[in-house]
Order: structure tokens, then sequence, then C-alpha cells
């Protein structure tokens, strides 16, 4: 549940708020952030309170953010999101909370090949409306509260485990690419599709063997090469490619997995991602940013 | 398999929940990306459906400013997810501009200025660029702009980016109200004020980048914004694809970022600006030089400039070879001095052509009676007045003259002509009817024209 809340909630609410616009002296974007800017809250209740996190809270929540996910969809169904709007704010922040919450309830919940493939399922959806992963990240809420995503036992991968906080903020860096390409095109659906199946793919015998095999700084080297050779026609590899590394750091990752360290981690990778390409009038670095450029 | 039946069921009570009752958005043709074509040619509407792969009963109907319609008839269609095109074949219409309706069971959607109808091109024609458009305030240059298109009639209004810098829906409904009124297409290209709403933005004119076929000319309009003055690897892509499948056409570029620095021409009263395409900005040029595009167009500095290939300010001579590197001074927003380029004014450029042969785009200002270097067009300077008998007078200030300038006049009898000019169409509205008139309007000129009984 931790990877929904990650790559289709925090990712996409990163990416939809670069498409569409960030108000950051608006009252109201305070809303939509407020999940993040509280995500330590849930974390400190969830060691005083758990009963907050038992069946039933989190049932009714998700519950709720399943709805909410419905009534932020039907507004934007056909139209694009106006952020300075108050109410898809509200919605954003009750899905957010919701897939949080579930996320804490139980990290052992849907390891596996399967959370990747769906969730590159999900991001497939958003050549429908970009919008759309983060109703999946509700989704996964509910059937995750509901059991019907039962734990999956996680193999343990021999090599050592990487520090959570740069590994995701070095996926935040390369993931975001194709969004900063496409901005409201839907074209870089399939290439977040191929990198959830590249995670997936991770999973199959012989390249989990691989992946325990591979040192750490050889993956880092990987993601590095794909932040600079991004080009657009081969996105889908590019995607299965970054995928394959995020998979093996996945499986590197301990258990429970490091909530608050991913959770920044890639928010920051995102934001520094954004600004990056934000700026090419860097000398050295805008020839990195964009291959060709 | 619990799982996956679990989340799919959910996915799909999900999707269909938000997409029922089906409806649809119109994506283009539209007003800011319309299409520009001769009869018995394929028109593809692109559409938006609330659900994928499934659409509502539609009728697709064009409808001239008289108000009479056509039904077009669909005879393909092909779907990628929830975005659905029809394609059907334009009828035997007469030239002019047609607003596109569909009609659903639930919904009657309309464009004006979407499709507009051309089966012949003039020997000599001309395009305008306006950018930085008026913003609240100087809300009074709109319709004054508007007027001075339909005096001038180009073959089409290029609007380089900056065109709404308020995200009110009221602003662009006043925008848009204005723009419907241009009888010529006009092509959008967004710039980085509208990246701050961008939502109503593409409410308003749609995705981009764009590219319009005008007679001997391919008018490619960019998102050089993308919040951060730049093209990006996916765009460039398709600019590059665009530029190989020109089929003879001359290639013009319009985008809102200007293309070269000012660098040493810059002076201190940028206001700001100055800023350039920072993305692809070298491989773009050796795109330009490759495909010989005379002329690349934006706005921006709220300034006039215009740049070699070298990146060199030539406000010696207008006549240069290579490509010409366009700056057009704000249309209604406030005018700024970013190079060492004197003069500042609203204005918008008027770029000549002869068949597909680029001829100029630059303004004599100081009334030589040639061509100056780097000017546009001020603003405010072409006026259409309805006298009290119903007359209408022309005026000219401008430097310039126009060999086909338009006067509308109206009358309630369908039958009369006017006593100079050439009438070319009489479009019945209402009671009454308006008369499209064209005749030369040279250089600080006054013309008044009056209709009158047929001999």
């Amino acid at each position: 549940m931790i990877a929904a809340w990650l790559f289709l909630y925090l990712g996409n609410l990163v990416h939809c708020l670069a498409i569409y616009g960030l108000e950051f002296q608006s009252p109201r974007f305070a809303i939509i952030l407020f999940p993040i800017a509280f995500l330590p809250l849930p974390i400190l209740l969830k060691r005083h309170r758990p009963a907050l996190f038992a069946a039933v809270p989190i049932r009714v929540l998700s519950a709720t953010g399943l709805v909410a996910a419905l009534l932020f969809m039907r507004g934007l169904n056909l139209d694009h999101w106006q952020t300075p709007d108050i109410m898809p704010s509200i919605l954003v922040a009750v899905m957010g909370i919701a897939s949080l919450w579930v996320a804490l309830a139980d990290p052992h919940r849907e390891d596996g090949a399967m959370i990747w493939l769906r969730i590159g399922i999900w991001q497939l959806t958003g050549f429908l409306h970009p919008g759309l992963p983060l109703a999946g990240a509700s989704i996964f809420a509910f059937a995750g509260a509901c059991g019907y995503l039962a734990p999956v036992p996680f193999t343990s991968c021999s090599a050592k485990a990487p520090r959570a906080f740069p590994a995701a903020l070095v996926l935040g860096l390369v993931l975001a690419k194709p969004w900063w390409d496409y901005s409201a095109n839907p074209g870089w659906a399939p290439d977040l599709a191929a990198w959830g199946l590249g995670a997936a793919l991770t999973y199959l015998a012989p390249l989990r063997r691989l992946g325990c095999k591979v040192p750490m700084w050889a993956i880092y080297v990987l993601m590095a090469a794909l932040f600079v050779a991004y080009l657009p026609p081969l996105g889908w590899a590019w995607g299965i490619l970054l995928g394959m590394a995020w998979g093996w750091i996945w499986q590197r990752l301990g258990r429970p997995l490091p909530f608050r360290p991913l959770s920044y981690g890639l928010l920051l990778g995102l934001a520094l991602s954004f600004a990056l390409h934000a700026n090419l009038q860097i000398p050295v670095l805008r020839h990195l940013l964009w291959l060709g450029n | 398999m619990r799982a996956w039946i679990t989340m799919l069921t959910l996915g799909a009570v999900v999707i269909i929940a938000t997409g029922l009752p089906l409806r649809i958005r119109m994506d283009r043709p539209r007003l800011g990306t319309p299409m520009i074509q001769e009869p018995g040619t394929p028109l593809e509407v692109y559409l938006r459906t609330s659900l994928p792969w499934a659409a509502p009963a539609m009728q697709l109907t064009l409808e001239d400013d008289a108000g009479a319609s056509f039904p077009l008839a669909v005879s393909d269609r092909w779907w990628r997810g929830n975005i659905l095109c029809l394609t059907s074949r334009l009828p035997e219409l007469r030239d002019g501009r047609y607003t596109l309706r569909i009609r659903t069971p639930r919904q009657d959607l309309r464009q004006p200025g979407a499709v507009f109808v051309r089966r012949t091109w003039p020997q000599e024609y001309i395009l305008v660029q306006a950018g930085d458009f008026p913003p609240p305030g100087m809300a009074d240059l709109m319709p004054q702009f508007i007027e001075e298109m339909n005096i001038l009639q180009p073959e089409a209004v290029l609007g380089s980016g900056d065109i709404s810098y308020d995200v009110r829906a009221e602003w662009y409904a006043f925008l848009l109200e204005n723009l419907a009124q241009l009888e010529m297409p006009f092509l959008a290209a967004p710039g980085n004020h509208e990246r701050k709403g961008w939502a109503a933005y593409l409410r308003a004119f749609g995705p981009g980048p764009q590219r319009a076929d005008l007679g001997p000319l391919t008018v490619l309009s960019l998102d050089s914004a993308h919040g951060r003055d730049q093209f990006t690897p996916s765009e460039f892509q398709w600019l590059k694809q665009q530029l190989e499948h020109l089929e003879g056409r001359t290639p013009i570029i319009q985008l809102h970022h200007p293309v070269i620095p000012p660098d040493r021409t810059i002076r201190g009263e940028s206001g700001g600006s100055g800023g350039a395409l920072q993305g692809f900005r070298g491989p773009f040029m050796e795109l330009c030089r490759a495909h010989n595009v005379p002329i690349v167009l934006s706005g921006h500095w709220h300034s006039d400039a215009i740049f070699d290939d070298k990146g060199n300010l030539r406000d010696d001579r207008p006549d240069f070879p290579g490509t010409h590197y366009a700056v057009v001074t704000a249309l209604g927003n406030e005018v700024r001095k970013v190079t060492r380029w004197p003069h500042a004014y609203h204005g918008y450029r008027i770029l000549t052509f002869r068949g597909g042969t680029f001829l100029g785009e630059t303004y004599d200002l100081a009334g030589t009676g040639k061509p100056g270097p780097i000017a546009s067009v001020p603003l405010g300077n072409l006026h259409a007045h309805t006298l009290p008998d119903g007359a209408v007078e022309l005026r000219n200030d401008l430097n310039a003259s126009f060999a086909s300038a338009q006067a509308s006049l109206v009358a309630s009898r369908p039958d009369l002509v006017p006593d100079q000019g050439l009438l070319v169409r009489v479009i019945p509205s209402g009671a009454r009817f308006i008369y499209r008139v064209r005749l030369p309007l040279p250089a600080h000129s006054v013309r008044v024209v009056r209709l009158q009984e047929a001999r």
C-alpha cells in the first residue's frame, strides 16, 4: 500500500499541480498539501493511538476516500483541474489522507510483482485524464482496507539494504521526466506504465537473482544514465529499465518499509526534478537535462 | 485473482460512474486551433468522450454566418481511449467562416470560427501576428484590434502567447467573445501567463502544439512556455516531423518566447523582461536553417526586435537573408524597451507574402515610403465608422497602403450595390443584410462607402 501512496498519490499529485499550476500564496493550496505537510502526524498517532488504525476506522476512511475520488473525477471528467477551486482541493486532501492512513495501517500489505503491475495499469489510465491515477490510489486504499489485497510474504534480498531517502530522491528526479516532457499531453502514461511493468519484471526469479548481485552503485549509475538519456520515442524501453532499477532497490529495502524517508525522498526528488527542468539556463546542466539540448 | 477482479471492478466502477451519462468535449477544430480547408477534403474532428470507447449519438453540422446549416456525414472514426476522431468530407460550401456544431441527446456544442473553407489564395496576401494581449484595465484595445483585423482582412491572425493575463472565467468569456468576431482564422500559441491558469486556457483554446496549412504556408504554433521557457523533447520531435512533411509549403513558426536573447543589445528598461528560449535553442535554429524557415514569430518582451540567424539585432535594414527571428511589441499590455530599438507602442506585425514567398514583416515607421527595420504596426490607426446615413467611413492613419480593405455596411434590402469597391458578399442577419465591400485604402486616406440602387 505504501507503493500506491507514493507512486499513485504523491507522484501524480505533484504532476497534476505542475500541469495545472501552483498558487503557493493561496490558502486553498494549503488544503491540497495538508496530507503531505502533516505526514509525521499520523505516524505519531499510530504509535500512540493504534486503535485509530484498526479495521473499522480505516474502512470508514478508505470508503470516504473512494467517494472523494468519485466526486473528484466526476468533476474533472472532460474538464481540466482548476487548482484554485476549493472543492477539488478538499477532495484531493481527503483522498490523500485515506491513502496515507491505509498505507500506514499495514505496511506489509501488498508487496510483490502484482502491486507494480497494478500501479502500471493505473498510470496508463492517466492517458484518459492525468488525475485518474490519483483516484487509483483511493481504490488501492479501499481494496486494502477491506481486505481484498492480501499481504504478500516478502522474500528478503541478500544484498545490503540501501538508504531509502537518497534512493527515493534519485527515483523522483528521474521518474518525473516524462511528466515534464509531455505536460498536459497524455503521452507520458505509457512510459509510466512501462515503469510499473519493469518493476514487476524484477520479481521473476532470474532477474531477482541478478538484482541481488548488482552492486548498489551500478543501479544508481543506471538511473543517472536514464536521467540523461531520456528519448520520447523510446519511452517504453526507458520506463522498463527505470522500473527494473527501482524494483531491485525496492527488494533490498528493509521491512517494514521506511515510510517517512521514502515519502520525503520521493517528494524532494520530484520537486528538485521540476526545479531543474524549469531552469535550463544553467550552463552545463542543461545538456544533461534533455538529451540533444 | 480475487484481488485483480476487485481492483478491475472498482476501477471500472469509478470510470463508468464518472463518465455517465455519455458526454463529449470538442477539442479540435475550434477557435484558436481551426481547420482551413478546401471543399471535398477530409475534415477531422477530435473529441474527448466521457467514457473510453463510448460516445453518444451525434449530429455534426457546419453553420455559416447567416445561420444556414450544412450537415456533415461521418465517413470514418477511430478511437484512442477517450479520444475520438471523426472524419467527414467538407461539403461544397462557399468560402468563409463556419461554426462547428455538435448535437448529442444531452449537449448542444458550438465552436464559432472553427472551420474555414478556402478554395484559392490570392497571389499577394498578409498574415497578422500579435502577442501579449490587453489585460483587464486595457480591455478597450481588444475591440479596436478586432475592428482593425476585420478591415485589413489578413488570411489569419496569429496569437503568439499571453493572450490572457487573467484566469477568471469572465475574462476568458470576454476574450472569446471578441476573438469570435474575427472573420479569419485565429491561431493560438500559449505564453507564460496562461500557465497560471492552465485549465482556463485549455478550456478556451485546447491543447497544443498545432499545425495549420494556409494555402502555400504551414503555420506551426508551438508551446514554448511549459512554465519554464523551453521546448521539451517530445515537442521538439513533433516540430521536426512537421518540418519534414511540409509538402512544398513554406513553414512559419510562432512561439511565445523570443529565440535569441537580447545580450549586448539589452537596455535597462526591460521591466524584468529579456528572457529567451532556453530548451533546444541551438537545435531549433539549426532546424530552421535546414528547412528554410523564413520567419519565427514571438512576443514576451512587449517590445519590437528582429534578429538574424547569427543572433544580431537587425536595426539596420529589413531585408537580410536567412531566418528572421522577430519579436512583436505588446498588443495591449505595458510596452517596454528591451533592446536598443528606441520605439515603444502597442501594435502588431503584418507579414506579407507572394505565393509561398515571404516578403517582409516590418512597418514604415519613419514614413519614407518603404519598410524600415524592426517596427511593427501601431495599433489604433485604422477605423471603421458608421455615419448617420448608413455609409461607412474607413480611415487609415498608417504609413502603409492596403490593396483590399473591407467595409461592412448594413441595409434592410439585399439588392443594393456599393458606390465604390467590390461587393464580395451579402449576409442575411435577422431582418437586415450585411454587405462586405472590398476597396483599396491608401496610406493616410479616408474612404466613405455608401450603398445605392443597382443601375
